[in-house]
C-alpha cells in the first residue's frame, strides 16, 4: 500500500505539469471536498468460506463518504479482501475511519462488490453517530466525462503522511460504455477509493482498481444494496 | 499422552500387519475338540462386545470417536472385566451379548496403571431374563510355556470368537526397541511398570482387547490387552482379579507413593543383589527420607528385593505401590559400599493424570495438575489449570498473547484458579446473565515465563454476515466450445459456448434457451469462449449488467441460429440467503436448501428439507453417520421443511435430553433414518439458552 501511495504520488505529481487545470480551480474543489474523503485504517479477521481458517489482514487506505449515515466506499484492494468470491464472516474487526475532528470511529464492512471491486462500509454503531459528523460527496450533481476532460482526484496519503488528503490533477484516458461506464486514467496507478471529480467540481466517480474509474451512476444501484444491507443486519451484541 | 497412545495403537496395527503375513500356525499342543469345546462352552455365553463412544482432546474440543473391545462378564449382577483403553473414556457404553442382544452399561470404575476397568450392563433393560453366565478366573501364576491358551473376544468388531494357540511367555516385557517399559502409557501411566504379560501367540486383532484369554478349563487366565509382532499380550489373571475386585468394591484401586524410580541392576556394578535407585522425584517421600540416586536398596519393608533384568521390575513395583498408605517403612540401601537404613512414610498415590474437561466457553480443554502431573510439568504444586488443546480461531487462541497448549491457567478475573472446578466457577460466574463475549484478564504460566492476557470468553455472538452484490447471472450454464470441439460440430471457425444446463423455471428456460444451445453474442458482442476459463470470464460480463435488462442472445440450434431476448434475473448464487445454523449440541449446521442447489441435484420443488451443511468431526452428528451434503427431512417424525424449524428442533431434542433422536435424511436418492445418542451430562445441551 505504502509503495503504491508514493508511486501514484510521483505519477500524479508528474501529471501536474501536463495539467490544465489552474490550481485555484483544484485547491477550490479540494477545499469543498477534502472531508468527504476519509482515511480508513484498522484490521480485519475473517473466516474465508466454510474451510475454517481464520485469515488476518490490515486495512489502510481512503474512502468516500457516500452519505450522512456514514456509509463509506472504498476499493476491495484496501480491505484486501478482494479474492473472496462468496459471503464472508468476519470474526474481527478493528476498522476505524479518521474523521475530519481527528477522532476515530468504528466501522464495519456490509456489502462487497467483485465486479465493482468495491466495498462498502458504515459505522458499526450508527446511533453514536452525530448529525453533521459525515459530509458526503455531492451524489445529486454527478457527470459524465470524455476522454481527455480534466478531472481532479482527491484521496489520502497514508499515516506515515499523517493521512493528509491530496489532491492530483489527471486527465481521463478512456471511457467504456459498455454494459457499463468506467473511465480509464493512467494517472491513477492505483484506484484505492478516490473520489474524481470534472473540473466545475461535479462528481463523476470512485476510483475502484488499477487505473479506473466507476462513473458515479453506475454506482448507485451498488450504494442502495448496501444500504439496504446496513439498515437490516443484526447489530453486534457487545457484553458490557 | 496421545503421542504415548498413537504409538500403543501404531503398534496393535503393526502386529495385526505381522500376523496377517504369517502362517497359520503349524503346531501347537494336543488338545482334543472335547476339550476346546468344553473351555469355549464355560467361556462363550459369559463374553461380550464392547461399543463405546469415546473422547480425546484435539483442536480445543473432546472429540468423540466410536470404538469396540471385548469383554468377559465376571459377576452375576453384571460387572464385565475389560481393558481401560476400551472403556475407561466411554461416554457411553452398550455391550452385544454372546445372543446378540444389546444392553446399555456403564463404566464402574477404571485403572489406567493395570489397563484394567470394570463395566456393569443395565440388567433392567436386558430382555434376557435368563441368569447370566459368569466366567469364573484361573490362576495365572501356574502358567507354563506351551500350555494350551483360547483368545475369546472381537477382533474388529466381529461377533465374539475364539482362536487357539500356545503361552508363548509367562513374563512378557515390551523390548527397548518398542521404547521398553514406558512406552505403553494410559493417562500418563506407564502399564509396563507393574504388568509383565502373558505371551501367547493365539491369534488376536484390535478388537480382542478387553477380551479373556482363557485355559482349556474354560478359566480366564489373562486380559489380552497388546500385540507385539507374532505375540499376543494378556494381563495375568491374578492382577487383573484383584484389581476387578478393587475397582467393585470401592471404585478405586489405593496405591502408595514413593517416589522411587527402580532400575535393573548394572552388570558393571559388582553387588549381587538389589535394586538399583534410578532416581528419586523431589518432594517424595523418598526424598525427604534422603535416598539418592546411586543407592542399591537391599530390603523394603523388610522384604528382599532384586532386579537383576528388567522383568524383575513390575514385581518390585508392585510391592512399593501395595504398601499401606500412611505406614513407616524400613529401607535398607547400599550407598559407596556400605549399608544404610533410612525410614519413609509412604503417601497416597493419585492419578498420573487427571480427566480432561471441554469448556466451550474458552475453546479449549484442560485438565487439573495431579501431584504427579505437577512434578512431570516441574510445576510447584498442582494449583492451576493445565491447558491440553486449545481449538483454531477460539477465545484462548484469539488472545494476545494466546494462552497454548501446556500453558497452565493460575488467575481469571483476578481471582485464584486452582482447578478445573474454579475456573468452571469463575466462568460462570463472569457470564452469567450476558449472552455474548466477556474480555477477563487471565494470568498464565507458559513455561517459565508468566504472561497477563485478555481473552473474551463467552460464546461469539454472529456478526453480521458481509453480503455479496446483488449481481445478474444467466440462469444457465455453458461449456468452451474449443476450436477442436467446434470442428467436430462442423463449426470451423465459429466461436461461442454451449449451453450445458438451463435453470428450471427461470429466465434462460422462459427465454427459449434449451440444454445443447449454442450461444453465439450476447448484447451484440460475440461470445469468445474457447478455453474453460474463458466461461468464468463471460459469467463476469454478464455480472457488469443490471437486473432486469432484457439482452438479445444470438443462439446455434440445429444449424439454424435465432435470436433470444433473455431478461436478466439476479444471480441464484447471490440471491438467497444461506441462513446457517449451528448446532453445538449435536455438533452440525444446517443451511437453507437453496433453489441453485435444488436444481443441481435436481431435487424436487415440493420437496422440504434443509441441507447439513457442516458435520463436525468428533461430534454426535458424526457419531451417527451424517455427513455433509444430507438433506435434513425430519427429527423425530416432525419435518424440517426450513431452517427456522429445524432450528427449533434440535433445541427442543436438546432440552428434552432424549436417550434417542432419530433424524430422517436424504441422501442421493436414498432416505434413511439416523439416531443420535448425546451424552447429556457434563452441561452438553443441558444450558438452558438451549430451551426452544
Amino acid at each position: 500500500m505504502k509503495i503504491k501511495m508514493i508511486l501514484c504520488g510521483a505519477l500524479i505529481a508528474a501529471g501536474t505539469a501536463r495539467a490544465e487545470l489552474p490550481p485555484g480551480t483544484i485547491r477550490a474543489i479540494q477545499a469543498t471536498n477534502q472531508n468527504s474523503v476519509l482515511m480508513l485504517s484498522g484490521a480485519l479477521k475473517f473466516m474465508c468460506g466454510r474451510c475454517n481458517q481464520v485469515h488476518d489482514t490490515t486495512v489502510e487506505g481512503p474512502v468516500t463518504v457516500v452519505d450522512t449515515n456514514g456509509l463509506l466506499l472504498t476499493s476491495s484492494s484496501v480491505v484486501q479482501i478482494s479474492l473472496l468470491t462468496r459471503k464472508i464472516e468476519i470474526r474481527e474487526s478493528t476498522l476505524k475511519v479518521k474523521l475530519p475532528n481527528g477522532t476515530e470511529l468504528p466501522v464495519r464492512v456490509v456489502l462487497t462488490d467483485r465486479d465493482l471491486d468495491a466495498v462498502l462500509l458504515a459505522p458499526e454503531k450508527p446511533s453514536a453517530v452525530a448529525a453533521g459528523t459525515f459530509k458526503p460527496v455531492n451524489w445529486a450533481a454527478t457527470a459524465k466525462a470524455h476522454v481527455l476532460d480534466d478531472i481532479v482526484i482527491v484521496g489520502r496519503m497514508d499515516k506515515n503522511h499523517n493521512a493528509l488528503v491530496e489532491t492530483a490533477p489527471a486527465k481521463i484516458n478512456s471511457v467504456e460504455t459498455k454494459p457499463r461506464t468506467v473511465y480509464g486514467c493512467a494517472h491513477l496507478v492505483s484506484g484505492d477509493g478516490e473520489a474524481v471529480f470534472n473540473a466545475t467540481g461535479q462528481l463523476v466517480g470512485v476510483g475502484l482498481g488499477r487505473q479506473t474509474i466507476v462513473a458515479a451512476d453506475e454506482l448507485q444501484d451498488v450504494i442502495e444494496q448496501a444500504r439496504h444491507a446496513a439498515a437490516t443486519a443484526t447489530t453486534t451484541k457487545e457484553a458490557p | 499422552m496421545q503421542p504415548n497412545r498413537r504409538r500403543f495403537v501404531g503398534l496393535l496395527v503393526f502386529s495385526a500387519a505381522l500376523l496377517a503375513r504369517l502362517p497359520a500356525h503349524a503346531e501347537t499342543p494336543a488338545i482334543s475338540a472335547a476339550e476346546v469345546d468344553r473351555a469355549v462352552s464355560r467361556m462363550y455365553q459369559s463374553l461380550v462386545r464392547i461399543m463405546v463412544v469415546m473422547e480425546s482432546p484435539r483442536s480445543g474440543r473432546l472429540e468423540k470417536n466410536l470404538g469396540s473391545g471385548s469383554g468377559a462378564i465376571i459377576s452375576e449382577d453384571g460387572y464385565i472385566i475389560t481393558n481401560h483403553h476400551v472403556a475407561g473414556r466411554g461416554k457411553r457404553l452398550i455391550c452385544r451379548m454372546y445372543d446378540g442382544e444389546e444392553v446399555e452399561s456403564r463404566l464402574v470404575a477404571t485403572d489406567p496403571l493395570t489397563d484394567i476397568a470394570i463395566v456393569q450392563l443395565d440388567l433392567s433393560k436386558r430382555k434376557n431374563k435368563a441368569p447370566l453366565h459368569v466366567a469364573q478366573f484361573g490362576d495365572s501364576d501356574q502358567l507354563r510355556v506351551g500350555d494350551v491358551a483360547l483368545a475369546m473376544g472381537c477382533p474388529a468388531g466381529v461377533s465374539q470368537s475364539v482362536t487357539k494357540g500356545i503361552i508363548s511367555n509367562t513374563q512378557l516385557m515390551l523390548p527397548s526397541m518398542f521404547g521398553g517399559a514406558g512406552a505403553f502409557r494410559e493417562e500418563g501411566e506407564a502399564i509396563g511398570s507393574v504388568v509383565r504379560w502373558i505371551g501367547h501367540d493365539a491369534v488376536i486383532y484390535p478388537g480382542n482387547s478387553g477380551g479373556p484369554l482363557v485355559n482349556p478349563a474354560g478359566e480366564i487366565i489373562g486380559i489380552n490387552e497388546i500385540g507385539l509382532g507374532s505375540l499376543g499380550g494378556a494381563i495375568p489373571s491374578n492382577i487383573a482379579k484383584d484389581v476387578a475386585q478393587q475397582l467393585i468394591a470401592t471404585g478405586r484401586v489405593q496405591r502408595s507413593w514413593l517416589g522411587i524410580e527402580g532400575q535393573a541392576r548394572p552388570k558393571n556394578l559388582g553387588i549381587e543383589r538389589g535394586v538399583l535407585v534410578g532416581g528419586v522425584l523431589p518432594d517424595s517421600p523418598a526424598a525427604a527420607a534422603g535416598l539418592k540416586a546411586g543407592d542399591v536398596l537391599q530390603k523394603y519393608d523388610g522384604v528382599e528385593v532384586d532386579a537383576r533384568i528388567p522383568e524383575d521390575l513390575p514385581a518390585f513395583n508392585r510391592l512399593l505401590l501395595s504398601t499401606p498408605v500412611g505406614k513407616q517403612v524400613e529401607l535398607v540401601t547400599l550407598r559407596d559400599g556400605k549399608e544404610h537404613k533410612l525410614t519413609l512414610t509412604t503417601r497416597v498415590r493419585g492419578k498420573a493424570q487427571s480427566n480432561d474437561v471441554e469448556l466451550k466457553e474458552w475453546g479449549m480443554v484442560a485438565r487439573n495438575l495431579t501431584l504427579i502431573a505437577a512434578i512431570e510439568w516441574q510445576r510447584p504444586n498442582t494449583n492451576g489449570v493445565l491447558v491440553v488443546s486449545v481449538g483454531l480461531a477460539s477465545a484462548v487462541s484469539d488472545a494476545k498473547p494466546a494462552v497454548n497448549e501446556g500453558d497452565v491457567i493460575l488467575e481469571v478475573a483476578q481471582a485464584a484458579v486452582n482447578s478445573v472446578a474454579d475456573l468452571r466457577r469463575v466462568t460462570d460466574a463472569q457470564l452469567k446473565g450476558i449472552e455474548g463475549t466477556k474480555p477477563v484478564l487471565v494470568k498464565f504460566d507458559h513455561g517459565k515465563r508468566q504472561y497477563l492476557t485478555v481473552v473474551k470468553i463467552g460464546k461469539e455472538q454472529k456478526r453480521p454476515d458481509v453480503e455479496p452484490a446483488r449481481k445478474p447471472g444467466l440462469s444457465a450454464e455453458l461449456q468452451a466450445l474449443s476450436p477442436e470441439l467446434a470442428e467436430a460440430l462442423g463449426l470451423q471457425g465459429r466461436s461461442g459456448a454451449l449451453v450445458t444446463l438451463v435453470y428450471r423455471s427461470h429466465s434462460a428456460e422462459r427465454a427459449g434457451f434449451q440444454k445443447g444451445d449454442i450461444l453465439l453474442k450476447f448484447d451484440g458482442d460475440p461470445v469468445k469462449c474457447e478455453r474453460p476459463e474463458d466461461v468464468s470470464d463471460i459469467y463476469a460480463q454478464i455480472r457488469r449488467y443490471r437486473v432486469g435488462r432484457a439482452v438479445p442472445c444470438e443462439i446455434l440450434r440445429g444449424g439454424q441460429s435465432q435470436t433470444l431476448t433473455l431478461k436478466l434475473e439476479e444471480d441464484l448464487s447471490t440471491a438467497e440467503e444461506h441462513l446457517p445454523y449451528k448446532d453445538d449440541v449435536f455438533d452440525l449446521t444446517i443451511e437453507k436448501l437453496t433453489e441453485l442447489e435444488r436444481i443441481h441435484r435436481d431435487i424436487p420443488a415440493d420437496l422440504q428439507g434443509v441441507k447439513i451443511a457442516v458435520v463436525e468431526t468428533g461430534g454426535w452428528a458424526q457419531l451417527a453417520g451424517l455427513a455433509s451434503g444430507d438433506i435434513l427431512l425430519a427429527i423425530d417424525g416432525t419435518t424440517t421443511g426450513d431452517v427456522a424449524t429445524a432450528e427449533k428442533r434440535l433445541k427442543q431434542a436438546a432440552h428434552a435430553k432424549a436417550r434417542r433422536v432419530v433424524f430422517f435424511l436424504k441422501r442421493g436418492v436414498h432416505t434413511l433414518f439416523a439416531e443420535l445418542e448425546p451424552d447429556w451430562t457434563n452441561g452438553n445441551g443441558a444450558s438452558k439458552k438451549n430451551a426452544p
